[in-house]
């Protein structure tokens, strides 16, 4: 195979990988929230929960998405970065994955697999009547 | 006069050092990292891990012990977008080239690349990256996998660990949850490099002074759905990364795909309640593996396969008390053969059909550190003695059924 027709089909697959991904992206299953952050704060509707216990917050402002989850009455907010080197987790339905060593998580953010050793970080949270409130510079 | 100027200036620096003192307790390395705001004060990252092992071999009665690598990681994060990983492997202990402590051991780069995040979902690696074919390669650290050895197949036939220079896209498909891919662009092996017995694995490059000249590309689909993990990969890529002369000359096939090499790869891993299961298959296909023998006299095998099958239980999984510790019981099934198929002037050696069985415990009194003990049993065919150009009058026998007694310790932080 010529190199030049190589790279063209090596730049087209890359292309479809992004395009396919971003299409794919818009009609998510779980549940992607867009969190509106001020003050290292993140604020989450509760009516978010309406359909489901567990939802992905997401804002620009921070560097990682964050699996909240309905726990009965109250909410645990986890981290979704490894803690084993600081590469962005996978969620299933019910657990945590770390896709580039294979760290996975429970959705109290235990280890089930190393190479992580610690639990991911749990972020603080506070409730008002209608909100969650996620402080994103504080963990428990 | 002097004192009370030295007194001030003491004043001084001790003030100066509760100051960074207070500075440091209130948000710590880990903390500006994990906070995911504040990162101002440190970005960089050290980890490590490495694996020590005692061998018996029963048949030949001699043990050996070895300090086999110790893994230096360093990371980085410029920013959100841009982060640096490199490990810096050692094995054997040492590497020296004077007096009588002349030790070959290897002092080498495993990987070292620049990430760039696209988004959330999708990030770039370049650099020199372990591209994502079979299990071992990517989550080789000794604490995560069972027995003192990397399975078998995933040394011998897939040469884990694996890495070359390239560019590699990963992406986490959303509207799939769980469902990853990638694609990677690398530089090729070199088939000047292959050797009977050992497939391609003296062929790559490790990042140091590759062909380029001949590329590769592979990709995986890597899925994790509920309690199970599943992943397909694959590899292409051409092994005559020489000048079109020096191809000509040996007549090999030129070209960035001249003279390739094909894998295939598919594995599954099972994690429930303690048990664990993982299985995985694959095949190297080199289609001009006879052209090759024309031109190094290497015996290089048109294509290899292997298998491996294993279970582990963690006797401690159901006890509250010994949650952080654990007491894993395995056993595996390992086949491979390195000469499934042979060119028409290749030669067949039955000593290259293996199969491993292996059985053991792992204990980890605490995550990060693993305490080993297996049992490996090896079957071969009979070596080809055509094969045998010189044999040396007191050569050991060569034994098709031999056990390893195998004790080692694993760590990872």
């Amino acid at each position: 195979m010529e190199r030049r027709i190589f790279l063209q089909k090596s730049c087209l697959a890359c292309g479809s990988l992004l395009l396919m991904n971003a299409s794919l992206s818009s009609c998510s299953t779980l549940p992607l929230v867009q969190g509106k952050t001020e003050d290292q704060q993140m604020f989450i509707s509760k009516m978010e929960f309406a359909q489901g216990n567990v939802i992905i917050a997401r804002s620009n402002k921070i560097d990682t998405d964050i699996l909240i989850r309905k726990k009965e009455n109250s909410f645990v907010a986890l981290r979704m970065m490894c803690s084993h080197e600081e590469q962005p987790l996978t969620a299933t339905a019910d657990q945590l994955h770390c896709v580039s060593h294979g760290s996975s998580f429970n959705m109290e953010g235990e280890v089930l697999r190393e190479p992580a050793t610690k639990p991911l970080k749990k972020y603080r949270i506070t409730e008002t009547e209608n909100a969650i409130i996620i402080h994103l510079n504080q963990f428990v | 006069m002097v004192s009370q100027i030295l007194k001030s200036n003491y004043l001084l620096f001790l003030f100066v050092l509760c100051n960074v003192a207070t500075q440091a307790q209130i948000l710590t390395a880990e903390d500006s990292l994990n906070a995911g705001l504040q990162r101002q004060f440190s970005n960089t990252y050290i980890s490590g891990y490495g694996e020590a092992l005692y061998t018996a071999d029963l048949q030949t009665d001699v043990s050996t012990a070895d300090l086999r690598r110790n893994v230096l990681f360093i990371g980085h994060r410029f920013n959100d977008k841009i982060q640096f990983f490199s490990e810096m492997e050692l094995e054997h202990a040492a590497v020296s080239s004077e007096g009588e402590n002349r030790i070959g051991g290897e002092l080498a780069m495993e990987q070292l690349f620049l990430k760039f995040n696209l988004n959330k979902n999708n990030y770039i690696t370049t650099g020199l990256f372990i591209p994502r074919i079979g299990i071992i390669n990517e989550n080789h650290l000794p604490t995560t996998f069972n027995g003192n050895n990397r399975h078998q197949v995933e040394h011998q036939v897939i040469p884990s660990t694996w890495r070359e220079l390239g560019i590699g896209l990963y992406s986490n498909v959303q509207k799939i949850p769980g469902l990853n891919l990638s694609i990677a662009l690398m530089n090729g092996i070199n088939s000047a490099g292959f050797e009977s017995g050992s497939g391609i694995r003296d062929g790559r490059s490790g990042g140091s002074q590759a062909n380029a000249s001949n590329l590769a590309i592979t990709g995986a689909a890597l899925y994790y759905f509920k309690n199970w993990r599943m992943q397909i990969s694959a590899y292409y890529g051409g092994s005559a990364g020489i000048t079109k002369r020096e191809a000509d000359s040996l007549q090999l096939s030129y070209g960035s795909f001249g003279t390739p090499v094909a894998l295939g790869e598919v594995n599954l891993q099972y994690l429930s309640q303690g048990f664990t299961f993982k299985t995985l298959a694959t095949a190297v296909n080199i289609p001009d593996a006879a052209t090759i023998n024309r031109a190094y006299a290497s015996n290089t095998p048109e294509l290899m396969a292997g298998c491996y099958a294993e279970v582990a239980y963690n006797l401690f999984h159901h006890s509250e008390k010994l949650k952080s510790k654990s007491l894993t019981i395995f056993s595996r099934y390992e086949w491979l053969d390195l000469n499934v198929e042979i060119a028409d002037n290749g030669i067949i050696n039955d000593a290259f059909k293996k199969t491993y069985i292996i059985a053991g415990f792992n204990y980890a009194p605490i995550r990060g550190i693993a305490l080993k003990l297996d049992y490996t049993h090896r079957f071969t065919g009979e070596p080809n003695p055509i094969l045998l150009q010189n044999p040396f009058p007191q050569t050991i026998p060569y034994f098709t059924s031999n056990g390893f007694i195998n004790l080692g310790m694993a760590y990872s932080f």
